[in-house]
């Protein structure tokens, strides 16, 4: 063998087997042979003549039997023609001449060539039949080699071509060359000196094969052969050449580490510390295999695992199991999301990958299981907040706009959209990526607001504000509103901006509203300023009309009462008692006049002036009413019971002009009792001023606390008809109520209240 | 003694007599001037050589100038700024009271309705400023 050679050249079979003795043709040594034999027949005879004459066919029939067998029919004939000539010339007497010879001479010679010719005819048939039995081997046997699916050659002692395939030719690089009959050596004067040596061993008849032989080509490409050398030797004859036979393994042996390699890489690849691999088988859902890192992740060990179901680990009802195996198994499904126990019995979140293994007999379902659990929750939350937000910001009535640091959109919400007055989220962003500069800006103040100055660009300066009010105005629609903006910027962890968020509501109707508000105000103001003056003047009115009254309506009072009296004086014991009586009449008639503009003087000071309210102690007040009373009429005996610790927020000028009305009513009306009582204290969170005296027919109780009205006679009891009046307006003004409850002859009782302010400041 | 004048400042007719009547019954030897509006009461108190009287009897309500005014106008003269004021008058009105007792009033008498009230106080009134009360001069400024 040599260095291989590439060959891609793909030439015509050339190959035969070199024609041996059994040819189609004898070869002209086989005819010279044949032509030799008659000359050597005809000397033999002549040394032979003293023992075979008369016999002159003597030697010349095997001569020509055996000539015909060597030189077929032309061997055979021309040995015949030259044995007849020589017989006839040397041996038939007389010897040595062509003369006529006898009949029986001619009879022998007919019977010689027809002999001669028969031999000829038979052997040329012969040697033909044998050809084509030769030819057919031949045929087959350079059909075997030639097509034989290696390189093949069979070499001579002298390692020249014999025989050679096909492959041989393309292998080493000849196939335009008739290399039979030719030695190797002289085809490859480069082959080595090892490999003569292994020809030689072969020649000796030792057999010498390699399986796999590699060499690196001169290219540098790596190519693996298996070769053999064998001898080849006629049976029980030293051998007579070698057969060399080789094959280019190369892409077998490729194949063959290409496999081993990817077993080796998907070996590692399943063993991996770290991927969890199950192999499953389909039909039962039977763990086939486990590598480590699922014994480690599921707690259970790689046997077994081997041992269980994945219905033991899948939370899925078991029933469901199948039909997941067989999605996957089919390729209709590769990813999942399970939920797998473990050995301790929890729970873990895993995400799977799968697909099937196809095997000779049946195929295999992988799981690649990838423990989400974290992720899903970390998902979870984040979705979660996601959602939340979501929801806070669609909920929001103020429209949210959040931007990166160029001012576009990273969210906003319905609210946003509402407030731009667009339909929708989906036509507000929209509108505003086809038309950017879709709205006008003004300041509060109605002045154009430059981009720089709206809310967005300031916010991404790192300015904020609350209440910025801008005025808006769509340039399409022509709709205009304000808002009222509170921004800020988004900074990172590191403190730089990486956004705004922009809070914007609609106040237009609110301006609205405030522009009303105002107006409404000022209008008010103005009518409370003329109420007030209206007001003022008519107090001063009232004010002027009261100080009339008190001057001027009592003058002629005291007028009619000074003269009479100065009449009655100096007339004195010159007037009759009647002329005395009418005198009297004028002064009481002027007496109770006076009274009465007292009382009217009274009673409009009560609703004049400011109310001083102060803590005031009643009791006191009570008790200090009571002493003046008993002062006027000690005569009087009366049971009196003013409770300790009373006490009120009011005027003390009012709850005096009050209490002296009250507890002066009833000491008045207890006047016919002997056992007069007046007490005054609290009845629940009400103060009562309650008597045994007279009382009043409840019947004409809506006249009580009329001014001038009276349920009484002036002869029963003597009165204006002023004090409960008063005593209502001095309670109304402290914003309390009153209401009595009487009985004729059975007393009276007043039950009033008196907001208490101090405890409840408003 | 030359007694010193009573002055009786009221414009009512009717009220003065019953003053004047009461204040003579009470047998007061003093000269009883009478002025009719507070401009008079003005004119003849504020006159540099008039000799000031024991007491000046003040109505409020006065016609041309109110009482109250008369009261504050003879505080402001240094040398009415002492003399003895009454103010006498048919208002029971608390504001009035405060008002005259603020301007300097020396007291502040109601006139009562009933005449025998009305006489008994301004005897009173009468005697006390006319007999009992030591008025003072006030102080003269070196010229």
């Amino acid at each position: 063998m040599v260095d291989m050679k590439p060959s891609r050249s793909s030439g015509s079979v050339a190959s035969s087997l070199g024609r041996g003795r059994g040819g189609a043709q004898p070869t002209r040594s086989d005819l010279a042979c044949a032509i030799s034999l008659p000359f050597l027949a005809a000397a033999t005879q002549w040394i032979l003549w003293p023992w075979v004459q008369p016999f002159v066919w003597f030697l010349f029939y095997p001569a020509s039997f055996f000539s015909a067998r060597i030189g077929r029919l032309w061997g055979g004939i021309a040995s015949t023609g030259i044995s007849t000539l020589l017989v006839w010339y040397i041996y038939m007497p007389p010897g040595f001449s062509w003369t006529h010879k006898a009949p029986s001479a001619i009879f022998s010679t007919i019977i010689f060539l027809a002999t001669g010719a028969a031999f000829s005819l038979v052997h040329e048939r012969e040697s033909r039949a044998l050809r084509t039995a030769l030819d057919q081997s031949e045929a087959r046997l350079k059909l075997l080699i030639d097509h034989a699916p290696a390189a093949l050659a069979m070499f001579d002692r002298d390692m020249r071509y014999l025989a050679v395939s096909r492959r041989w030719l393309e292998e080493y690089g000849i196939t335009d060359q008739n290399i039979l009959g030719r030695s190797h050596y002289e085809i490859f004067p480069e082959i080595p000196e090892s490999w003569r040596k292994i020809h030689r061993r072969g020649l000796a008849g030792e057999i010498i094969r390699s399986e796999a032989d590699r060499f690196e080509r001169q290219d540098g490409q790596v190519q693996w052969v298996r070769w053999e050398v064998r001898p080849w030797s006629p049976p029980g004859r030293p051998p007579e050449g070698i057969v060399i036979f080789s094959e280019d393994i190369t892409e077998r042996i490729q194949a063959q580490e290409a496999l081993q390699e990817s077993e080796a890489r998907y070996h590692g690849l399943f063993l991996n510390n770290h991927i969890v691999i199950l192999i499953l088988d389909p039909e039962t859902g039977a763990i086939v295999d486990a590598n480590p890192a699922a014994a480690r992740f599921y707690g259970w060990s790689e046997v077994e695992l081997r041992g269980m179901k994945i219905q033991e680990i899948n939370t899925l009802p078991p029933e469901e199991v199948p039909q997941v195996l067989a999605r996957s198994h089919s390729g209709e499904q590769r990813h999942f999301y399970f939920k797998h126990r473990l050995a301790d019995a929890s729970l873990r979140d895993v995400e799977v990958f799968s697909g099937s293994i196809p095997l000779h007999h049946k195929s295999l379902l992988y799981a690649v299981i990838h423990d989400v659990t974290e992720q899903r929750q970390a998902e979870l939350e984040s979705r979660e907040t996601h959602t939340k937000l979501a929801t806070a910001l669609a909920s929001m009535q103020d429209a949210v706009f959040i931007s990166d640091t160029e001012g576009r959109f990273i969210e906003f919400n319905d609210a946003f959209a509402t407030f731009h007055k667009f339909k929708n989220k989906a036509e507000c962003a929209k509108t505003f990526a086809d038309y950017p500069e879709i709205l006008d800006v003004f300041m509060a103040d109605g002045t154009v607001a430059p981009v720089c100055q709206w809310a967005v660009p300031r916010a991404l300066r790192g300015e904020t504000a609350s209440n910025a009010e801008y005025r808006l105005r769509r340039k399409d629609t022509g709709e205009t509103w304000v808002g009222s903006y509170s921004f800020a910027p988004i900074r990172n962890q590191q403190g730089s901006i990486v956004g705004s968020v922009v809070v914007g509501r609609d106040i237009t109707e609110a301006k609205r509203l405030e522009e009303e508000v105002r107006t409404l105000n000022l209008n008010l103001e103005k009518r409370v300023q003329e109420r007030t003056a209206e007001l003022e003047a008519a107090n001063a009115e009232l004010e002027s009309f009261s100080y009339a009254v008190s001057h001027d309506l009592r003058a002629p009072l005291r007028a009619m009462g000074g003269f009479s009296k100065a009449l009655e004086e100096d007339l004195g014991p010159r007037l009759s008692d009647k002329e005395k009586g009418f005198l009297d009449q004028i002064i009481l008639a002027s007496s109770r006049m006076s009274d009465l503009i007292d009382g009217i003087l009274q009673l409009s000071r009560t609703t004049r002036g400011g109310l001083c309210r102060e803590r005031l102690d009643l009791t006191a007040l009570a008790e200090r009413v009571r002493d003046d009373l008993e002062r006027i009429q000690p005569e009087r005996r009366i049971l009196w019971t003013i409770e300790p610790g009373l006490t009120a927020w009011a005027d003390p000028r009012l709850m005096e002009v009050l209490l002296r009305n009250l507890l002066g009513n009833a000491w008045k009306y207890s006047a016919g009792r002997q056992e007069a009582r007046i007490r005054f204290g609290k009845t629940g969170a009400s103060f009562a001023v309650e008597d045994n005296g007279a009382g009043f027919d409840m019947a004409h109780a809506s006249k009580l606390f009329q001014p001038f009205q009276r349920l009484h006679r002036q002869d029963e009891f003597p009165g204006l008809g002023i004090g409960l009046a008063t005593v209502q307006r001095v309670i109304h003004r402290h914003g309390g109520s009153i209401e009595a409850h009487a009985q004729p002859g059975e007393g009276a009782v007043f039950t009033f209240s008196l907001p208490d302010y101090e405890e409840h400041p408003t | 003694m030359n007694l010193k004048s009573i002055v009786l400042v009221e414009d009512n007719p009717q009220d003065e007599m019953l003053t004047l009547r009461s204040l003579e019954k009470a047998k007061l030897a003093n000269e009883i001037v009478v002025l009719r509006d507070g401009q008079e009461a003005l004119d003849y108190l504020l006159e540099p050589d008039r000799d000031l009287p024991t007491v000046v009897l003040l109505d409020l309500g006065l016609p041309k100038v109110s009482g109250l005014e008369v009261l504050t106008r003879l505080r402001k003269d240094p040398r009415t700024r002492l003399l003895p004021v009454t103010i006498l008058t048919s208002s029971d009105e608390e504001e009035d009271r405060l008002r005259c007792y603020e301007g300097g009033a020396n007291s502040f008498v109601r006139k009562p309705v009933e005449f025998a009230a009305f006489a008994e106080t301004i005897a009173r009134v009468g005697f006390y400023w006319a007999i009992l009360n030591e008025a003072v001069q006030p102080r003269r400024s070196n010229p």
